[in-house]
């Protein structure tokens, strides 16, 4: 099926919305922010200030340049000092930094950062070291980790930060935070959210309608842009145009065979890996990533709660009990035959107890794993042809399984 | 405490091998598996899913080659000429480097598929300790895979990372099993670094401190079992838990490996390392009688 025409244009219209604020903070009139991954940037965009993700950058900066570019960025970090040990995003940030420049890598300035304390042990550090590097204000929500689910201390806490960061905010720009501009952008970003949780629920049909791949380069609105109108556009286009699919039984792949879940982040250097996969039959219908993030919801009617509830529950931040819990919910409701458990060495905090989950997934469903290790951000050591080949070991373990439930 | 001589310790024996009792020339079928592996490569020729010859080989630099070496080798063996095969299989680290296969399958199926062979129906748990990576593949009854481990990343603990100290302690790679247990006293603790190249160092340091190179050996071989033994928790072990690949003939590591796997050793008058190339040629067999044809002949 072809592409709608909607799809593309209100792909096209995001895109030019990013690319002109993008534009615009590069040259330096407009007030911008570096934020870590997963905080309430939809404060950042009813205020008008353009939220740069040094994360997405890497990651885009992966999937579309050549792996040898890729592996220029990290020795750059590496020669600067920053270990390819670490988070292999801020390798190649910073490695983009030291690489070119003459452009800072590609990066606008910031007039401020922000980032986040709740989601990995990395975001503070680096945001500390590139402080030390534009010698501008940084800010800090700080947030539970969480041992439990949440209680009403940790949301009220949470609050009290969202409400300091709005000060914090207030006094960098010299303006309020408009009442009605911000419950516009959590509306829209609840809107977008809505869209693109219901386009990861479609995957549930059989044949699955939306490829892992594709998602991996579709979710760059929500990440970035949750509360532009243009997010919630382009996501409502997608929706309908993958709900057809879903209606019409069209497939991703040749055929479908198996159906998988990825946990861990994607390889975004590698992302031809997934292609191969659905050679083989085998199609990723649930990945941890897009559905314990950005499918989060909001209530526009208690927004502060809801930007709490939202991101103090990223996958990083659940205890591993819960992660089992959601993982076998997926496995049911999705009818998957196996786990893909990407060992991450690019984030540590994301590959923790990943091997407890695949143990328990075997134990309590017996549902097979096949556990490899990589990079998201880092072609270093990583064997496509190696990889490949574990696929294929893979699937011959899936067909056994199959065989050994027909056989009863 | 060196040889005076220098002399390629890691280097082990080419071999090849005709069943006596088995005559290719009245089978219905001839079946043959290929596994290149990085460092050695078998053929197996079959003669209606029974062994008539194979033959084992150091694997070059050119993978094709070593593959069409490694089975005219076999075919010599078995006094058989290349017409005469009604379908190949290819397999290992360069399956896709068998040119002349009509198919090509996995190792750990094949792996799976030859232990069973050799070894019998009972086998549940395959540890293949090959020339540069180590396998750990769960299968059922028939031999087929139901769940595997594969470490790839590290040469600790496989046939390459012994080859290393073999030849650092110049000791000929085939008598390392057995030296390794020729010392006195208490076993020596394994030696603590997991590389290979750091364990060398280590090693090194030991020698200097007046250890005995079947000292050092034995810590090695300690090393290597203990590394092993934390994959074969990961996967679990099923009796019959059986060895194949050439690490499987150095009882200085296996030995030591049952002891901690606490099972019984399960022993085959077969020459192991030809498991995947004997799972390859059950599985060109099993082709045979379905009726499949070979697509293309052998390189000149």
């Amino acid at each position: 099926m072809e592409e709608r025409e909607e799809v593309r244009e209100l792909r096209n219209a995001f895109y030019e919305k990013y690319f002109q604020d993008l534009a615009e903070a590069q040259s330096g009139n407009k007030i911008t922010t570096y934020v870590t991954g997963y905080l309430p940037s939809e404060i950042l965009l009813a205020m008008d200030i353009f939220p740069f993700y040094p994360e997405a950058h890497a990651s885009v900066g992966c999937a579309f340049n050549p792996a040898e570019e890729v592996d220029k960025l990290c020795r750059s970090a590496e020669i600067a000092g920053i270990s390819r040990d670490l988070c292999a995003f801020s390798t190649c940030a910073l490695g983009s930094m030291h690489a070119y420049p003459e452009t800072n890598g590609g990066m606008p300035r910031p007039t401020f950062l922000i980032s986040s304390a709740y989601t990995c042990g990395i975001h503070v550090l680096w945001w500390e070291l590139m402080q030390h590097y534009y010698q501008v204000p940084h800010f800090i929500i700080d947030g539970p980790v969480l041992c439990a689910d949440y209680e009403p201390r940790h949301i009220e806490f949470f609050i009290s930060q969202i409400k300091e960061l709005i000060s914090f905010l207030e006094e960098q720009t010299k303006s309020r935070l408009d009442p009605d501009r911000f419950r516009r952008a959590i509306e829209l970003s609840e809107s977008a959210s809505w869209y693109f949780s219901e386009i990861l629920e479609l995957r549930k049909t059989i044949p699955s309608p939306i490829s892992f791949r594709q998602l991996t380069v579709e979710m760059f609105p929500i990440v970035t842009f949750p509360g532009a109108e243009e997010t919630t556009n382009f996501y409502r286009a997608l929706y309908e145009e993958v709900r057809e699919k879903a209606e019409r039984k069209i497939s991703v792949a040749p055929r479908e065979e198996f159906r998988l879940i990825w946990d861990n982040i994607p390889i975004f250097h590698d992302l031809d890996l997934i292609d191969y996969f659905e050679s083989q039959g085998m199609v990723f219908v649930y990945e941890t990533f897009f559905k314990e993030y950005w499918s989060k919801r909001l209530d526009p009617a208690h927004p502060f709660e809801s930007l709490a509830k939202k991101y103090l529950s990223g996958w990083t931040n659940r205890r591993l009990e819960r992660k089992i819990e959601i993982i076998e919910e997926a496995v049911e409701s999705h009818a998957v035959d196996g786990i893909v458990v990407f060992q991450n060495k690019g984030c540590r905090a994301y590959s923790t107890g990943q091997l407890d989950v695949a143990m328990s997934l075997q134990e309590r469903k017996g549902i097979p794993h096949l556990i490899f290790e990589g990079n998201m951000a880092d072609p270093g050591g990583h064997d496509r042809n190696q990889v490949r080949e574990m696929v294929d070991m893979f699937k011959d373990v899936l067909k056994s399984r199959k065989a050994g439930r027909k056989n009863g | 405490m060196f040889p005076e001589k220098k002399s390629e310790f890691w280097k082990w024996t080419e071999s090849s091998w005709k069943n006596p009792e088995a005559d290719g020339r009245k089978a219905r079928f001839i079946s043959v598996g290929v596994d290149v592996g990085s460092v050695s490569s078998q053929a197996v020729i079959m003669a209606d899913g029974k062994i008539q010859a194979y033959a084992n080989i150091r694997t070059g630099s050119n993978s094709p080659e070593s593959a069409v070496r490694v089975l005219r080798q076999a075919l010599e063996t078995a006094e058989m000429p290349e017409e005469r095969i009604d379908y190949c299989v290819g397999t290992g680290y360069g399956r896709v480097n068998v040119p002349f296969a009509d198919r090509t399958i996995t190792e750990i199926a094949c792996h799976a598929r030859g232990a069973n062979f050799l070894y019998g129906p009972k086998t549940r748990t395959v540890l293949d300790v090959g020339g540069q990576d180590v396998k750990v593949i769960r299968c059922d009854a028939n031999g087929k895979v139901v769940d595997f481990l594969l470490n790839d990343k590290c040469a600790a603990g496989t046939g390459r990372g012994m080859e290393v100290f073999a030849d650092l302690l110049g000791i000929p790679i085939t008598e390392v099993g057995y030296r390794s247990f020729e010392f006195r006293g208490a076993e020596p603790p394994a030696v603590s670094c997991t590389c290979v190249v750091y364990a060398k160092s280590e090693a090194t340091g030991l020698l200097r401190k007046g250890w005995s190179r079947e000292e050092v050996l034995a810590a090695y071989c300690k090393a290597m079992a203990g590394r092993i033994y934390s994959m074969l928790e990961r996967v679990g072990i099923e009796a019959e838990f059986v060895v194949t690949g050439g690490m499987a003939k150095n009882r200085g590591v296996i030995d030591r490996l049952m002891k901690l796997v606490g099972l019984e050793k399960v022993t085959t008058d077969w020459d192991v390392q030809i498991a995947g190339a004997v799972g390859a040629a059950l599985f060109g067999y099993d082709a045979c009688q379905k009726g499949k044809e070979r697509k293309s002949g052998f390189p000149p």
